[in-house]
């Protein structure tokens, strides 16, 4: 099924890629993607981390990202799987300890169709980034969409990963603590 | 392409590489560790399962390590059932529905942390991940039980493997077994999103059988290690299905019975 956006899409069908298959677990989340230029090409690059579903009255567990994987934008070639934990950017303990919970308070309030229909406005704006039609009020849509709906328990691993990145579109200053 | 304006040339990302705090350990965490004086002792349900039944169904199950393909049905199912036990880690659900096939298959007890820590080293299970629809069955391989694995199975084929005596394993989605009917619930508070599209399913079962008896309302029972009601958890069929279908009708199936 076609999805509302590119990115969207692209998010799908990743998880029918076979390298996708064989490396992230059923369970993973994918997390918010990261768009990237190098020698004149743009690349997507996809973190994944730990996702426990909430069963009952306990809350959705979120554990830190435990790998990337970077598709060549558009025709979608896998050019680089990086496992996190071979590289040794957190602790093993940290791996396996859940970094936070879902949601954070900043949507904790939302329905479930309001938090599809955000997240949908957000992955359009990614379209425009990748496309390059965004614009001045395009990009400060998506930098206030991303503040909010960034799960705050993955922000520092995302900053590590991605530092040129976070510090432009969600500064340190602009987090409470 | 290289206008864009907003799309950083190098993100640093690897030249951070190296900069984190090193594993002090390697394999089960201390996280994970926590949980193992409480872990159930899957022998002890073994050795059991055949306690109170009559002679002639004790003579039918064999001596244990021996399973016949015949025992289906009921039989089959019960003996299963006793095996179950609850996951003792959040992202376990495979290893567990593993390790039941394996203990009903062999008739030797396995813990379910010895085949964590066995994934882990063979890279089948990421702590805190769980493990790739790739290599659910993968633990079963290297015990000695062939398997047949893949996408698109029916309730033909499923079934079909449960009457020759085979074990299943299903991916599904586990909020359509656990809270079939609760849409309307999740719907208005946001507990339960996939994050991002196209993550519906997250959780893997064993199937012990499908029950027939009533046919209007075929009921299919599951060892689910992810809630404490999962042992011989009764789902109807069409609620499974549609759990099911996340995975793309994702199947594992151990081939022929095994006599190990």
């Amino acid at each position: 099924m076609s999805q509302q956006t590119e990115v969207e899409d692209v998010l799908v069908k990743i998880r029918e890629n076979p390298v996708f298959k064989h490396l992230v677990p059923m369970e993973a989340g994918i997390g918010w993607p990261v768009p990237i230029r190098r020698n004149g090409s743009v690349y997507l690059c996809i973190p994944t981390f730990g996702l426990q579903r909430a069963v009952g009255d306990h809350p959705v567990l979120i554990y830190p990202p435990f790998a990337t994987i970077t598709l060549l934008w558009p025709n979608l070639v896998i050019v680089e799987y990086v496992n996190l934990r071979w590289k040794k950017l957190w602790s093993e303990k940290e791996f396996a300890t859940p970094a936070g919970t879902f949601p954070h308070p900043e949507i904790a309030s939302l329905t479930l169709a309001q938090y599809n229909e955000m997240r949908t406005q957000l992955l359009k704006h990614y379209d425009s980034m990748l496309d390059a039609s965004m614009d001045e009020a395009g990009m400060g849509e998506f930098t206030k969409l991303l503040s909010k709906m960034m799960e705050p328990p993955l922000l520092p691993y995302y900053r590590k990963l991605f530092p040129k990145y976070y510090d432009y579109f969600i500064p340190q200053d602009s987090v409470p603590n | 392409m290289d206008d864009l304006p907003f799309i950083f040339h190098d993100t640093g990302m690897h030249t951070n590489m190296g900069e984190g705090p090193h594993a002090s350990s390697f394999g089960i965490t201390q996280h994970q560790t926590e949980y193992q004086s409480g872990e159930h002792h899957q022998g002890d349900a073994h050795q059991n399962r055949g306690a109170g039944l009559p002679d002639f169904v004790l003579r039918l199950l064999g001596p244990a390590g021996i399973h016949f393909g015949e025992d289906k049905g009921w039989l089959n199912s019960n003996a299963d059932i006793d095996l179950w036990h609850l996951q003792h880690h959040d992202d376990t659900c495979a290893i567990v529905s593993q390790q039941l096939v394996l203990e009903s298959l062999t008739g030797h007890s396995v813990s379910e942390n010895e085949l964590m820590q066995e994934a882990y080293e063979r890279g089948w299970y990421n702590p805190g991940g769980g493990t790739p629809a790739a290599h659910v069955g993968d633990l079963l391989q290297a015990h000695g039980i062939p398997i047949e694995r893949g996408g698109g199975r029916s309730i033909k084929d499923l079934e079909s493997q449960l009457d020759q005596g085979n074990k299943v394993i299903v991916a599904v989605n586990g909020n359509d077994i656990w809270y079939p009917h609760t849409l309307s619930i999740f719907d208005t508070i946001l507990t339960d999103i996939g994050f991002m599209p196209g993550q519906p399913a997250n959780h893997a079962v064993q199937v012990v059988s499908i029950d027939h008896s009533n046919a209007s309302h075929p009921m299919v029972v599951l060892n689910d290690s992810g809630i404490f009601t999962g042992a011989g958890e009764r789902v109807p069929l069409d609620i499974f299905e549609q759990a099911w279908a996340t995975s793309n009708d994702f199947m594992v199936s151990t081939e022929k019975a095994q006599t190990i």
